[in-house]
């Protein structure tokens, strides 16, 4: 049989582009399934204009995984599809995957799976308090990731915002949305803060935090954004804004003062955090793997991400937590080796 | 040269540097844009209230003595008190060279040398040994702990030190002077002018300017806060 | 002496609200008549509290500071509170605060100026928040420009 040398990598994400790179190189096959029509995952859908902490372009991270995968001839890519089911056949699994444009269905057999689905965005709509969707002006870190990429930020009018206010932990950390921490959308924030600063200079950018949680070497993003950019940082909570027809007011209380604040700023960015997409969710149901109390994935010993106690299903990327393009980068490949390894021993005769 | 020019030059080089250093000062609290020292001072002090002018004395000779002459303000509740001690040789050795130099020049104007066991000379050898000390301790204490040596201002190091030069070359100056070196003394003396003339230039842009504000701004205050809870 | 304070005492503003030590003084309006949609409301009832809402940021007081002499870091403070921790006249009066001083500095809340201005006077320049501080912002030589700025203010 020759499903011995090919592996399923569910997911174009960051994580499954370097995976699929690496079996690919190593020889064995890679059969690659994507949802959306483009690849690349959640930094290509947002058009992430540069990542954290050295403002190095997406492109220059992500574009060589895309060409390798697009160019290589041991890649079966398969965009607009999803993985449908499979069925356990001696030593492969045999895949149905599901085109979602024209119905049809295609078989593959492989030798194991990497799950590689990735996150979607929190939708703030959900929570009244800050009029997402409702109030003009009011964006998620995602949209204003976008309007950077086409250098230009501007209001719902067009015009240029003075004041700009970022508001950190939305939907994370609370008992009644999200209850676990995103890990990167304080470095994210503070990144697109300085990339405003630096298309509009005269803005005056205020960060209203509870915590920040500048990861690792990302700290020195925080150090900057205060002493080169000049920007403003509240200790508090939002607790309302309102559109008063031409800023938006917003109330919260200002912890190191210990007493509230209203004020009119012109825009307000929220700081959307990651939670299980849809995608994982569906592939958690075909292959019956382990979903935690928050939604994403559960490896079998939580410390060790790629395992996930299912024989030949390994995982890797923010389906099991929530992390950055680079920790994902690394996971993918952790995860390519193990599927390697696995698939080599199913080919030897084993006494 | 003889000995009455020289006199005569030194009393102009100090007259003349004296009003360029209170000039540098007043200019540099201007820029700062508050209240000019003791013009306040005196504004606050003739103002009408409920207090006699004997018991506004009072307060202000209180204030004096209790929160500047004892330093109360240098770091008297801190627990470093090699800190604390290094200031107060500083501060009393600068004074006390100060008030030393000015009645070593009234009673001998021509700077005859009285030798070294005369009773002027001890007391400012004294003077010149605490300020040697004092500038000395608080130039170590910075420059030996890393953390402290790393976050100093550099008009810090340079008053220090000009603090330091200017009592070693006091010391010099009037123990060549006493010993009998007179040709070597005149060279060390123009030196001597030097360090007298870096610190007329420098004190005013350094911290002791600032600190010649907040003393007057602290008597000030004492006199303010008697006069509103009226 | 205690009669004189007895009488100031009752003159106080608003001295009939409870937990009248959290307002200040500037805060509480006590009109000789008020005139409530035609209902006389003057005397006890017409004491006004003004709301202590912080309404807007003013930074132009941050370029004045980092103006003055050794104040040009006060920029980098990101508010640990390692400064207050250490500060020996902080433990004796709570409302010297070198930390609190540098924030509302930054954001510019005059009314929170005007309440501790009297006690920027209590530095005593020992320089231990200076050791302390992680971010090299010199909280002492801050102190000395606070002295300065808020002598105009």
């Amino acid at each position: 049989m020759e499903g011995n040398k090919s592996i399923l990598v569910i997911g174009a994400g960051p994580a499954g582009l370097q995976a699929s790179k690496d079996i690919a190189e190593f020889g064995f096959r890679v059969v690659l399934v994507e949802k959306n029509s483009e690849l690349g995952g959640a930094p290509i859908r947002w058009r992430y204009h540069t990542l954290a902490p050295d403002f190095v372009p997406t492109e220059k991270v992500l574009g060589p995984l895309i060409d390798f995968v697009k160019n290589n001839s041991l890649i079966t890519v398969y965009t607009n599809s999803i993985v449908e089911g499979y069925e356990r056949k001696d030593d492969f699994f045999k895949i149905r995957i599901l085109n979602l444009r024209n119905k049809s269905i295609s078989y593959e057999n492989v030798s194991s799976v990497i799950v590689a689905t990735g996150f979607e965005h929190y939708n703030a709509s959900v929570d009244p308090r800050y009029g997402y969707g409702i109030n003009p002006n009011v964006i998620g870190i995602n949209e204003l990731e976008i309007m950077i990429s086409n250098g230009k930020v501007v209001r719902h009018d067009g015009k240029i915002p003075k004041r700009i206010g970022f508001i950190l932990c939305v939907g994370s950390r609370d008992k009644a949305t999200n209850p676990w921490c995103c890990t990167v959308c304080c470095g994210v924030s503070i990144k697109q803060a300085i990339e405003i600063k630096k298309i509009i200079p005269d803005s005056q950018i205020y960060i209203i935090y509870m915590d920040i949680r500048t990861i690792g070497l990302w700290e020195k993003l925080y150090w900057q954004s205060m002493e080169n950019y000049h920007i403003n940082y509240i200790r508090g909570r939002v607790g309302e804004i309102y559109w008063t027809g031409e800023k938006l007011l917003v109330k919260g209380e200002d912890t190191l003062v210990r007493g509230p604040f209203e004020a009119l700023f012109d825009m307000i960015v929220l700081a959307v955090g990651m939670e299980p997409g849809e995608g994982t969710k569906q592939v958690a149901k075909v292959f019956g793997l382990r979903v935690n109390e928050y939604g994403f994935l559960s490896p079998r010993i939580p410390n060790i991400h790629y395992d996930s106690g299912k024989d030949g299903i390994f995982l890797a990327g923010a389906c099991v937590a929530p992390m950055s393009v680079e920790e994902a980068i690394g996971e993918g490949s952790a995860a390519a080796l193990q599927a390697i390894k696995y698939s080599m021993k199913r080919d030897r005769k084993v006494p | 040269m003889n000995n009455f020019t020289l006199s005569i030059f030194y009393v102009l080089f100090n007259v003349i540097l004296f009003i360029v250093s209170s000039i540098i000062l007043i200019l540099r609290i201007k820029r700062w844009g508050v209240s000019y020292p003791f013009i306040n001072l005196f504004k606050e002090f003739f103002k009408r209230g409920k207090l006699k002018i004997y018991s506004k004395l009072k307060i202000l000779i209180n204030t004096f003595i209790k929160d500047l002459l004892s330093l109360k303000r240098a770091g008297y509740l801190c627990e470093e008190r090699f800190h604390f001690y290094g200031r107060v040789l500083l501060v009393y050795g600068f004074g006390g060279v100060v008030i030393m130099n000015l009645i070593n020049f009234i009673l001998n104007p021509l700077g005859i040398p009285l030798g070294f066991s005369h009773p002027l000379s001890v007391i400012t050898y004294l003077a010149y040994i605490l300020l040697a000390l004092g500038s000395l301790m608080l130039f170590l204490r910075r420059f030996i702990r890393v953390n402290l040596r790393k976050t100093t201002d550099l008009s810090i190091w340079l008053l220090h030190l000009s603090l330091f030069y200017f009592s070693v070359i006091g010391i010099l100056y009037f123990s060549l002077l006493n010993s009998g070196f007179i040709f070597l003394s005149s060279i060390i003396f123009y030196f001597y002018l030097g360090g007298i003339g870096l610190l007329y230039l420098f004190l005013p842009l350094s911290e002791v300017g600032y600190f010649i504000w907040k003393a007057s701004a602290l008597l000030t205050h004492s006199l303010s806060i008697e006069r509103e809870s009226d | 002496m205690t009669e004189d304070k007895k009488e100031k005492e009752e003159e106080r503003k608003g001295k009939y609200i409870i937990e009248r030590e959290y307002i200040e003084d500037e805060r509480i309006i006590e009109p000789e008549k008020l005139d409530i949609g035609g209902i006389d409301a003057s005397g006890r009832w017409g004491v006004i509290v003004l709301p202590r809402v912080i309404s807007d940021f003013d930074h132009s007081l941050i370029e004045e500071v980092k103006k003055l002499p050794r104040g040009k870091h006060i920029e980098r403070c990101w508010q640990c509170g390692l400064c207050t921790a250490v500060c020996p006249v902080a433990h004796k009066e709570p409302n010297f605060n070198p930390r609190y001083f540098i924030y509302i500095v930054k954001m510019g809340y005059k009314s929170e100026i005007k309440k501790l201005k009297k006690y920027i006077y209590l530095c005593q320049g020992c320089g231990l928040c200076t050791e302390v501080c992680p971010k090299h912002v010199d909280p002492s030589g801050v102190m000395m420009a606070l002295n300065i700025l808020f002598d105009k203010l």
